[in-house]
């Protein structure tokens, strides 16, 4: 039954709207710190981020984790992400088949 | 309606982020002293954001289960939008006195709310949907 609730949740049409917001803004913001962003940080926990993110992108693991340690949490971000927009893709065209 | 909905779903999503990241990353990555001091700023700028979000969440979370009234849909619209602004501008001060960049992408989640909160406020009831398709035909 829970199972059943959990998948009515995620299958549910504004939540998907929701997501697909989230994957625009959090992507925009990537682009924007990647490239616009240029200011100096006396050292933070998330220094170096933005260069491991570039590094993971090309699929280099070992100079990623170098820049930051705490990519392994893109690690598992990304991919989940990838899997989720094909899954919103894919109900959206059965919808329109429909 | 529904883009209420959605609107209370951003707002919700981007509520829990800010919370937990907030939480773990000023309270817990700070006190194992990565070179980032706490001052009585930065803990009453978290307190606020995190008692802000904390109402946001409850609220967002009464909408959808449908315990609001239609009489203060407004007022929760309203009252979703000042939170979110102040959220924003508490994280704009913030980064302002100490520019760390985890400062910078922690904007990002009062920047999912505030569209949230914009989307509830712009958002039509079903009433005004079907008033609107009247006066067209």
């Amino acid at each position: 039954m829970k199972l059943k609730k959990i998948k009515m949740i995620i299958n549910d049409n504004d939540f998907e709207n929701a997501r697909l917001v989230i994957y625009f803004i959090l992507f925009i913001a990537f682009i924007y710190l990647a490239y616009f962003s240029h200011f100096e940080c006396p050292g933070c926990p998330l220094c170096g981020m933005t260069r491991a993110l570039k590094c993971l992108l090309v699929l280099d693991f070992k100079s990623a984790f170098e820049f930051n340690r705490m990519i392994w949490i893109f690690c598992i971000l990304i991919p989940f992400i990838i899997i989720d927009l094909a899954m919103i893709i894919k109900r959206r065209c059965l919808k329109n088949e429909k | 309606m529904k883009t209420r909905r959605t609107g209370t779903i951003l707002c919700l999503m981007g509520n829990i982020l800010n919370i937990s990241g907030f939480i773990i990353l000023v309270l817990y990555f700070n006190t194992l002293g990565n070179g980032i001091c706490i001052n009585t700023e930065m803990i009453i700028d978290s307190l606020i954001i995190v008692i802000n979000s904390s109402i946001m969440i409850a609220l967002s979370i009464l909408f959808l289960k449908g315990k609001l009234g239609k009489e203060l849909i407004k007022l929760y619209a309203i009252s979703m939008l000042l939170l979110s602004v102040t959220i924003f501008v508490v994280l704009c001060i913030l980064f302002l006195s100490s520019v760390l960049c985890c400062y910078i992408i922690y904007l990002i989640f009062p920047i999912i709310s505030l569209i949230g909160s914009i989307m509830i406020l712009a958002g039509k009831e079903k009433n005004e949907i079907k008033e609107n398709k009247n006066d067209n035909q």
